[in-house]
């Protein structure tokens, strides 16, 4: 499955286990990074460049919306598609935000099932 | 003060008493002076007829006199003709007859005797110097000659004047006749008129009138100063000259200039023969000298009814204007908020019932006034009360009042209260002015949500003072602070609250269903044990559950707060029901529920959340299959009246009992009677109470249509139609 690589950004260990299962048992490839900061260096290191980032918005060291600006600032890694992952509703909008500073989608993890999220990534990759 | 009160229209203060006075005064005097004056006119008409009828005949009178004179002379001439037989006698004897006639009247100065042909047969003479012929002219010749020789009648000439002594004189000639009575000669005599002054001199005409007399040319000849007579005065200035010599017919007496250049009133009666008049003048004030005496009495009873009115008048209103004083006094007294004054006025008149009138008003008022203190004690007390922090400013921002809790809030203590402290607390917390400027200048409030001051958060709300008098007018404002500070500590506590349930919650759920899912999916075949995949497939139930509750708890909380933004863009109503028919199409068909679409072909666009007006569609069809055993759901999408578009969601369901409708869009109400026996029910009761915070938001109506136990319901919702 080379090529079918999917950035997943997230510090929590029940969920990174859980998206993993997820996206390797729809066979993806799956790389993972705790921290914002660590995704940005993840990408911007030498190799295969992920399909898809989803991107969880609360974590700490670089929250999501702060990492989703500098990703859009790199140019080798701009247009890759990014899923906003939140459990963090407040009901005022900050979701939007993350669509305005150019995810393409943004969802809430309780709202939508794994097999929700696999096919929306579905989707983007083909 | 009072003159200030009471000249409101700029003019100076007068006494209601003087006013009064002056009135009776003017009132006297009018009616005083017009009965005077009707009197006076009248009395002038009917006492100048007399007066006249008087002169005329006082002037009769004189004028009888000066003819009696002249008529004198004539007889004697006359008896000495028809006595002595002149003609005939001889000359000696004739001229001892003249001379014995000439020494009876001094006044003749000669007689001569003349026969037929004018010669003079005898002449006597008083003086050897006086010659007859000088003094007959010609014309008098002539004249004398054809009405005494002629005419045979009595002949007088015009005045003449004596050359030297300056004398008025008149030839006088009477006919002789034998005793056939035949013309035979002529006897003629100069009379000297001024024998003739004395007569007029003493005629009495009234107490100081006076007479004279005239000849046709104006020329006086006999008046009683004789010096006028010598000066051979011509007097044809004098109206009543004038009037003579002009022949004016029946002469009236008039009020004129008379001889002595004084007023007078004069008339004059001509007498015939000789052709003069006599002219009398009377002084008018002796001619008029009753009505002036009635004048001058007049004029004493003006004045003595003048002092009279006065005193009168002053005593009357006096009378009339104490009681109005007296009110005025009291009204005085009340102004000056002396509210416990009684009037005594005794009198039963209009000033008596204005006196009842006014205390009944201070009566009322001071039951007015203690209303007022009573209620202003008990708003003072409420507003000492107050939680609040209450402050009544004037428009300078003077404090006006504030209650303790201000102090409480602003920490100022009880010593320390003055009024400049609480304004400087104000100004370090807020744009006190500002804030104050802006309530007053828009007469809006204006209200501060959050200020901090020092740890505290307060909230304040500025409320001008709008008073109405003859145009609104802002007096003022209230200032109310109220310390949020707990209140706030709370609210976000909970925001906290809900930001950890949010995410905290969701995430361990996150995970046992989606794990939970991927078990089924993947590994649900290498179970064998069915126990155990339903067990597995209870746990999903479960977590999507409490998955749903925690999202509904999230809903209610941010759509209270009105912390969602509800987009307002175009729905189409029909488009969202099929896609919601088809999503629940499969939960439909497991129960082998009939679940259809009843679109209207002209049904308009809606304003409102799509997304937020899908979830409330997804409620209320999810609730009907949920409720409904066996049979049919269908949504019906309508246009409604008054611009809008209504959904219908009709089922073949349980229906609800009656006494459970009026709890259906309540919190955590679901149609059960009981909360022990919710049947077969899922979710979280939140569902109809967030469609219907969502529905209202949206400027929609949600409700229950109708509903029959056993046989089904119909719920419904609008939204504004697009314009």
């Amino acid at each position: 499955m080379e090529g079918k690589k999917v950035l997943l950004v997230e510090d929590d260990p029940l969920m990174i286990r859980l998206y993993e299962r997820a996206l390797t048992l729809n066979g993806f490839e799956v790389e993972h990074a705790m921290t914002g900061v660590e995704a940005i260096q993840k990408l911007s290191a030498p190799g295969t460049k992920p399909l898809v980032i989803l991107l969880d918005l609360m974590m700490p060291e670089m929250n999501g919306l702060d990492a989703l600006k500098r990703i859009k600032q790199m140019p080798e890694v701009k247009d890759i598609p990014v899923i906003v992952l939140t459990n963090l509703s407040m009901g005022d909008g900050s979701e939007n935000e993350a669509l305005k500073i150019g995810a393409t989608l943004s969802l809430i993890k309780s709202q939508h099932t794994p097999k929700e999220i696999i096919e929306k990534i579905k989707e983007l990759t083909t | 003060m009072v003159t200030k009160e009471i000249s409101r229209q700029g003019k100076p203060f007068r006494s209601l008493r003087v006013t009064l006075t002056l009135a009776f005064l003017f009132l006297g005097v009018v009616v005083l002076a017009v009965s005077s004056i009707l009197e006076a006119y009248f009395g002038f008409i009917s006492e100048k007829d007399a007066v006249q009828e008087q002169q005329r005949l006082i002037a009769g009178s004189a004028a009888g006199s000066v003819r009696g004179f002249v008529e004198g002379r004539f007889s004697e001439l006359e008896a000495a003709a028809r006595f002595n037989n002149l003609a005939t006698m001889s000359p000696e004897t004739r001229t001892l007859a003249l001379e014995r006639l000439l020494g009876s009247d001094t006044s003749f100065r000669w007689i001569t005797f003349s026969g037929m042909t004018d010669v003079q047969l005898s002449k006597v003479s008083r003086s050897s110097s006086l010659v007859p012929e000088e003094s007959i002219g010609e014309r008098i010749q002539t004249g004398l000659h054809d009405t005494v020789i002629g005419q045979g009648k009595r002949y007088i000439s015009q005045v003449l004047i004596d050359q030297i002594t300056n004398e008025p004189l008149v030839i006088m000639a009477v006919p002789l006749k034998d005793v056939f009575g035949d013309v035979k000669g002529t006897l003629a005599a100069e009379v000297n008129l001024k024998f003739m002054w004395d007569l007029v001199g003493k005629l009495t005409i009234g107490k100081n009138g006076l007479a004279y007399v005239v000849d046709r040319g104006g020329n006086l000849i006999a008046f009683g100063d004789v010096s006028r007579v010598l000066q051979r005065d011509n007097l044809a200035r004098i109206q009543e000259v004038n009037d003579f010599i002009n022949g004016l017919p029946s002469p009236s007496i008039t009020l004129s200039k008379g001889i002595l250049d004084t007023y007078v009133v004069s008339t004059y009666a001509p007498l015939g023969m000789p052709d003069w008049a006599v002219v009398v003048e009377v002084p008018v004030t002796e001619a008029y000298a009753a009505l002036i005496r009635f004048a001058e009495l007049s004029f004493l009873i003006l004045i003595f009814s003048l002092v009279l009115a006065l005193v009168v008048g002053s005593f009357l209103s006096e009378r009339i204007t104490k009681p109005i004083i007296y009110l005025r006094n009291v009204a005085e007294e009340i102004r000056k908020g002396n509210l416990g004054v009684h009037i005594r006025v005794d009198s039963n008149d209009e000033i008596g019932q204005l006196a009842g009138s006014f205390n009944d008003m201070t009566g009322r008022l001071a039951e007015l006034i203690r209303e007022l203190r009573e209620e202003q004690a008990r708003l003072l007390a409420s507003i000492n009360n107050l939680t609040l922090g209450f402050i009544l400013a004037d428009v300078h921002g003077h404090i006006i009042l504030k209650n303790s809790a201000v102090d409480g809030i602003f920490e100022l203590g009880k010593t320390n209260v003055m009024v400049e402290t609480v304004a400087a607390a104000l100004e370090s917390a807020l744009d006190f002015k500002a804030h104050a400027a802006e309530c007053m200048r828009t007469r809006n409030v204006v209200e501060l949500k959050e200020v901090t001051f020092g740890k505290k958060i307060l909230r304040a709300v500025f409320t001008p003072i709008v008073m109405v008098r003859d145009h609104e007018e802002v007096i003022g404002y209230v200032l109310l602070v109220e310390d949020i500070t707990e209140a706030k500590l709370l609210e976000r506590t909970r925001d906290e609250f809900f930001l950890i349930a949010s995410h905290e919650l969701r995430t361990p759920l996150t995970a046992i269903r989606g794990n939970i899912e991927m078990i089924q999916e993947f590994y649900g075949a290498k179970i064998k044990d069915k126990e155990v995949l339903d067990m597995i497939s209870d746990v999903h139930d479960a977590s999507i559950r409490l998955i749903s509750l925690v999202n509904d708890f999230l809903d209610v909380s941010h759509i209270e707060q009105h912390r969602i933004d509800l987009k307002k863009e175009p729905i189409d109503l029909v488009t969202t029901a099929k896609g919601v028919v088809h999503e629940l199409g499969n939960l439909a068909a497991k129960k082998d529920i009939a679940l259809s679409l009843d679109a209207a072909p002209d049904v308009p666009l809606a304003v409102g959340d799509k997304e937020r007006t899908k979830q409330i569609l997804f409620n209320l069809v999810g609730n009907a299959i949920n409720y409904t055993p066996k049979g049919s759901v269908t949504v019906a999408v309508r246009k409604e009246e008054r611009h809008a578009v209504k959904v219908l969601v009709t089922d073949t369901g349980v229906g609800i009992k009656e006494g459970s409708r009026q709890f259906l869009f309540k919190k955590f109400q679901q149609a059960g009677e009981n909360i022990m026996t919710r049947g077969v029910t899922k979710g979280t009761g939140l569902g109809l109470y967030i469609s219907k915070l969502l529905i209202e938001d949206m400027g929609g109506t949600i409700q229950l249509e109708k509903s029959e136990e056993g046989k089904g319901s119909t719920f419904s919702f609008t939204l504004p139609e697009k314009m």
